[in-house]
């Protein structure tokens, strides 16, 4: 669960998040939208630790961000448009590494499996280097819950990704869903959002303009409130 | 040491030996700088002359190792992997203390090497004094690394952070580890190694005040 109250962070004397208020469910799937700057990404960076709040707190499990944040990054995975990996080592390196940072243990055959989820067990030995985009974005999604976490950040996970590694990504978030995984994931794309989200939140300056619940709203409907937003703002 | 950050040093340096792209920079500077000091003093013995061979030493020692300091997180700020580390379950510091191994390992390699030019290209036998000479190279290049370590950490959020790491280094080690290293191994090189404790002390006590504020600052410097 993510209970977020007052949140505030500033760069300077700029207020980037103006004043957020936020709770997210265990299962959740929230679906954030908002224009470029409204203060998407940033979120996401308090929400891991990456940046700390200016004012008001951010608590995962009951696990506050500014105290607590090694119990924090222990519970969430996180996937962005950068892949976090490194192109001097292989697939298998990279997946041995982080396992050993997350204090995992997997043997061969466990992370042979875990790349098989990616379809990419066959170039494990490869350096990810000579990694195409989409597979770097497959093999960051094999890094992000290597550590089996409760919740995870994604931040335009589709990015760089072709038809089979956005099959692969949607397929395997459902997968996450149906084992009530709590996701919170930044995107443009409404009609990808609402097709995942059973929730959809509109950030605007650096506020909440708008929380809604999918069974409460059509895509047409939804569609229309957002381009309301977007005019307004 | 934290095994996290063990395994960070591990992996910079599988990193680095499987590319050399910054220890082959490293000991060519070095060569570079030593054979530039020949030539400046190519009509002086320098044999008998502690008090020179120990600032060309130290000086070699000290550009060579901050080419190393400035990409131990730049790259990997710049690939964004440096993000991957910190949403790792350990403390800020841990990530610190993997990159002051890892810097410690290149810096050790490329002291060694030097020594050894200077070996070479000065016809200098260190003869009985190697060990004391060695051993204060080793607490030197220590210090050195932890301010480094921290200041290139410091220094990665900044606008043309080579120079940055410079400015901001060397203010920070000239009183506290350079000037007591090159009086320190001075005194080593003249046999005099017994006298020498009050320079070590100087270095040690520092190293571990930078130590000390490494812990409590690194929280903080990432994020900066």
């Amino acid at each position: 669960m993510i209970e977020i109250e007052n949140l505030v962070r500033e760069f300077g004397r700029k207020g980037v998040i103006n004043g957020i208020d936020l709770r997210v469910e265990k299962g959740d799937y929230l679906v954030i939208l908002g224009p470029n700057g409204a203060g998407k990404t940033t979120l996401l960076k308090l929400i891991s630790t990456l940046l700390r709040p200016s004012e008001g707190t951010i608590k995962i499990d009951g696990y506050d961000v500014k105290e607590d944040g090694v119990a924090v990054r222990r519970r969430i995975g996180v996937l962005g448009h950068v892949s976090y990996l490194y192109d001097e080592l292989s697939a298998l390196e990279n997946l041995r590494f982080y396992a050993k940072m997350y204090g995992v243990t997997l043997g061969l055959e466990e992370i042979k499996a875990i790349l098989s989820r990616v379809k990419l067990a066959h170039r494990m030995n490869d350096l990810v280097g000579t990694y195409s985009r989409g597979m770097k974005q497959r093999l960051a999604i094999a890094r992000a819950i290597i550590h089996k976490p409760k919740i995870l950040l994604l931040d335009e996970p589709y990015t760089g990704l072709d038809l089979n590694g956005r099959k692969i990504l949607t397929d395997m978030l459902r997968e996450f869903q149906k084992h009530g995984m709590t996701t919170v994931m930044v995107t443009h794309d409404i009609e990808r959002g609402y097709e995942m989200g059973n929730r959809l939140a509109v950030i605007i300056d650096g506020k909440i303009a708008a929380d809604l619940r999918k069974e409460d709203v059509s895509i047409e409907d939804f569609k229309n409130r957002y381009a309301g937003l977007m005019g307004a703002a | 040491m934290s095994v996290n950050g063990i395994t960070i040093a591990l992996k910079d340096l599988r990193v680095e030996f499987r590319t050399m792209r910054m220890i082959v920079t490293m000991v060519i500077f070095s060569l570079m700088v030593i054979m530039a000091f020949r030539f400046a003093f190519l009509f002086y013995s320098v044999e008998a002359e502690p008090t020179i061979i120990a600032p060309i030493l130290w000086v070699t020692f000290t550009f060579a190792g901050m080419f190393g300091l400035v990409s131990s997180f730049s790259k990997e700020k710049d690939t964004g992997s440096l993000q991957g580390l910190m949403l790792c379950p350990s403390d800020r510091f841990s990530i610190y203390l993997g990159k002051l191994l890892s810097n410690l390992v290149l810096l050790l390699i490329v002291d060694f090497a030097a020594l050894l030019f200077f070996s070479v290209f000065f016809d200098f036998d260190y003869g009985g004094n190697i060990v004391p000479i060695v051993s204060l190279v080793m607490l030197g290049s220590v210090a050195f690394t932890i301010v480094g370590t921290l200041v290139a950490g410091l220094s990665v959020n900044l606008k043309g952070r080579e120079s940055a790491l410079t400015i901001l280094m060397l203010p920070l080690i000239i009183l506290t580890v350079l000037m007591p290293a090159i009086i320190a191994t001075s005194k080593a090189l003249d046999g005099q190694i017994g006298d020498a404790w009050g320079e070590i002390r100087i270095i040690g006590m520092f190293a571990l005040v930078y130590l000390a504020l490494s812990y409590l600052l690194f929280e903080y410097v990432l994020e900066a």
